[in-house]
């Protein structure tokens, strides 16, 4: 009897998950469908979509490596301006990188080489060609030196001081913005739902603890106390997820507190008490649910500010030092040449930074409109 | 509520600073190697390094009430003193970015509230979310590019010409001031044209962010009741929208206005490195890059303290604002 009382019993709460999961999926498809209306939001989706495939296949769309430097191609101009300077920089540097590598592949004499370096890119080319078909270079290997030849002469956004690839060095700049994005945002996020439902839930003296210890942290101005962290810590990547975190979880938690208050005194958690729910259950299953978007909404907008602060510290030395290739650090190498007029090595960087934060602010708005039903009265 | 927090700051700051690996004195004299170890032993003394640490935080605090920060380690000179130097170059700043950001956003706000959706609303709207989404120095180097370099209509760096800064008397340390009490017009020019855009890159987030809130408010104020009634009396629109509807509408404002305070005072330290503008947050970019943590702490401590201050400063507008909350 208690047997058959009990898989009654699973079997009503596999109901009940399934009719759960269904609703999620029906609310799910019916956000969805709300995001793709909702005109500003879906432009910044599918703008942040391209930046996350941009950061997750960097290795295979950038042209070269991002840290190689070329100092012979020290700040070369974006494509359209390269005049027949740059050109024959670029076709230089080319030649030189393609014959270092043959010397590398097989044995030159020494008058061969003086020729060849004698020669442009097009007939260098063509006199590897007959080396291949004398049977004395591997197909492969043409090919391949073909390829960095051509490689090396194309840098589409130009080379910063150092002769860095900026393309390459843009895209792979996504990778640590949006890193530091998501895991300060994460982290924050998830600290300060667990002790906030847990201060809001059960007030008391861990409440006013921690309360107490965020009006401190809030007496310090953003910036300013991430730089003091940076500062004690060093820099260095996960020094400075550690920084920004110290702060970030504070409004995650003011607001989920603020929520737990609110619902706390609602009928339906009557109900569940009376149910015989523990606390614990009601927590995590009946209020954090109907929370959870606003913080949804919180970290969406906290993430852009996250990037313009990872991005501020770089751009003071504090945060990820060069030639590591993040956008802060981008602009603070590219800043002492702009008042020569040279400005391209700080406004691609700079750009990508923007458009990025924007693309995420305007969702982040989207969201609110769209999971904030408070908004929707009228 | 102030007061506590000033001082759990003082002990937070003081204590995190004592994290950092090394010791002060090798930093001061550590480098020139013809101090002896003796010597080296009579400097931590002074500087009380080799007293416990619950004694330390005692003589900081009581020198912190008494206006001492310390010295300074790499410039040794007394931490105060240096930061006395930098902060009218930096109250110049804050000021004319606070300018800046009024003047744009409180016109903006109401006429894009007033008329809503109208171009002149999405425009400046759109606008005010590219500020709220772009990096101050960024902003700051875009506007090098364009206005210095390009156009070569404003200076660079700094916050005045060299020579005429020697020539003008110092008397408060803002320049501006200081040029028109002793009737200088070049020096006035020139400080206002080296304030131009540094006070545009810090102000524009402000700005953006006042506007946007100011809009917002304004907004649901014009629906209200009493603005009805008030239109229904035959007040002129303008009457109405500046007299009855601003006032209420700035209380959300302000709020916003005191959170951003802090933004600023970081954006400050920023704006002040790309700018090349003498201020405090200059002063602490250098301190950094030289391993100078009393200056360092010092500047921390200022900066938290004007934040809070300028919290309660808030507060106590509010209650002005809105007669309906007590302090």
């Amino acid at each position: 009897m208690i047997e058959l009382a009990k898989t009654s019993s699973t079997s009503a709460i596999i109901d009940l998950y399934r009719v759960k999961s269904k609703i999620l999926i029906s609310n799910l498809s019916s956000f969805l469908r709300e995001l793709a209306a909702h005109r500003s939001a879906f432009l910044g989706a599918i703008v942040i979509m391209i930046f996350v495939l941009a950061a997750i296949f960097a290795p295979q769309i950038t042209p070269i490596d991002p840290t190689k430097m070329r100092l012979q191609l020290s700040l070369l101009p974006p494509f359209w301006a390269q005049d027949e300077g740059d050109l024959a920089r670029l076709e230089k540097q080319a030649k030189r990188e393609v014959l270092k590598e043959l010397i590398e592949l097989i044995e030159i004499d020494k008058d061969y080489l003086s020729r060849l370096r004698g020669l442009s890119m097009q007939e260098m080319l063509v006199e590897l060609g007959r080396l291949s078909e004398q049977g004395r270079l591997d197909r492969k290997d043409l090919l391949m030196l073909e390829n960095l030849g051509k490689k090396v002469m194309v840098h589409p956004l130009g080379c910063d001081r150092m002769g860095m690839d900026l393309l390459s060095r843009v895209i792979y700049g996504t990778r640590i913005s949006l890193l530091v994005g998501i895991l300060v945002v994460g982290i924050s996020a998830f600290i300060g739902v667990v002790l906030g439902s847990f201060a809001g839930y059960y007030r008391g003296w861990f409440d006013n603890l921690i309360s107490r210890f965020c009006d401190l942290l809030l007496a310090f101005p953003y910036l300013i106390f991430a730089i003091l962290i940076m500062v004690i810590m060093g820099g260095g990547f996960m020094n400075m997820i550690f920084a920004l975190t110290f702060k970030a979880w504070v409004e995650f938690f003011r607001l989920v507190r603020g929520e737990f208050l609110s619902e706390k005194t609602k009928e339906y958690i009557d109900a569940a008490r009376v149910a015989g729910q523990s606390s614990f259950k009601i927590i995590v299953f009946e209020i954090l649910p109907n929370i959870i978007h606003s913080v949804i909404v919180l970290g969406t907008l906290r993430m852009g500010y996250m990037i313009i602060m990872e991005a501020s510290l770089s751009y003071l030395g504090l945060g990820i030092a060069p030639p590591t290739p993040a956008w802060g650090s981008m602009v603070y190498l590219g800043k002492q040449d702009i008042i020569t007029g040279i400005w391209w090595t700080v406004t691609f960087p700079g750009l990508a930074i923007l458009i990025l934060v924007l693309s995420i602010n305007l969702l982040g708005e989207g969201l609110h409109d769209i999971l904030d039903p408070r908004l929707r009265v009228d | 509520m102030t007061i506590p927090i000033m001082l759990g700051v003082a002990i937070l700051v003081f204590t995190a600073m004592r994290f950092i690996p090394g010791d002060p004195v090798d930093v001061m004299y550590g480098e020139s190697g013809f101090i002896t170890e003796d010597q080296l032993e009579r400097m931590r003394k002074e500087l009380n390094l080799d007293k416990p640490f619950h004694v330390q935080l005692y003589l900081f605090l009581s020198g912190l009430v008494r206006g001492d920060l310390g010295i300074s380690y790499t410039r040794h000179r007394p931490v105060w003193d240096l930061i006395k130097e930098r902060l009218p170059a930096t109250v110049e700043l804050a000021f004319g970015a606070f300018i800046f950001g009024i003047i744009i956003a409180i016109p903006i706000g109401i006429v894009s509230a007033v008329k809503q959706y109208s171009t002149i609303d999405r425009t400046s709207m759109a606008a005010a979310f590219v500020g709220i989404s772009i990096p101050g120095f960024i902003l700051g180097l875009m506007l090098i590019l364009i206005f210095s370099v390009t156009l070569k209509l404003l200076p660079t760096a700094g916050r005045i010409d060299p020579i005429l800064g020697l020539r003008l008397k110092d008397i408060t340390g803002l320049h501006i001031l200081d040029s028109i009490i002793t009737r200088n017009p070049r020096a006035l020019l020139d400080s206002i044209k080296h304030l131009i855009l540094p006070s545009i890159a810090l102000g524009a987030v402000l700005a953006a962010i006042v506007a946007r809130v100011l809009r917002s408010s304004m907004i649901e104020v014009l629906r209200a009741d009493y603005i009805t009634l008030a239109r229904a009396k035959g007040l002129r629109g303008f009457i109405v929208v500046t007299k009855h509807a601003l006032r209420n509408a700035l209380i959300p404002t302000v709020t916003v206005v005191g959170i951003q305070i802090g933004v600023l005072l970081g954006g400050n330290m920023i704006i002040e490195c790309v700018f090349a503008w003498p201020g405090m947050g200059r002063l602490a970019v250098d301190a950094i890059k030289e391993s100078d943590y009393s200056v360092i702490q010092g500047v921390v401590m200022i900066y938290a303290l004007t934040f809070v201050m300028a919290n309660l400063l808030v507060d106590i507008i509010y209650t002005f604002l809105n007669p309906k909350i007590e302090l």
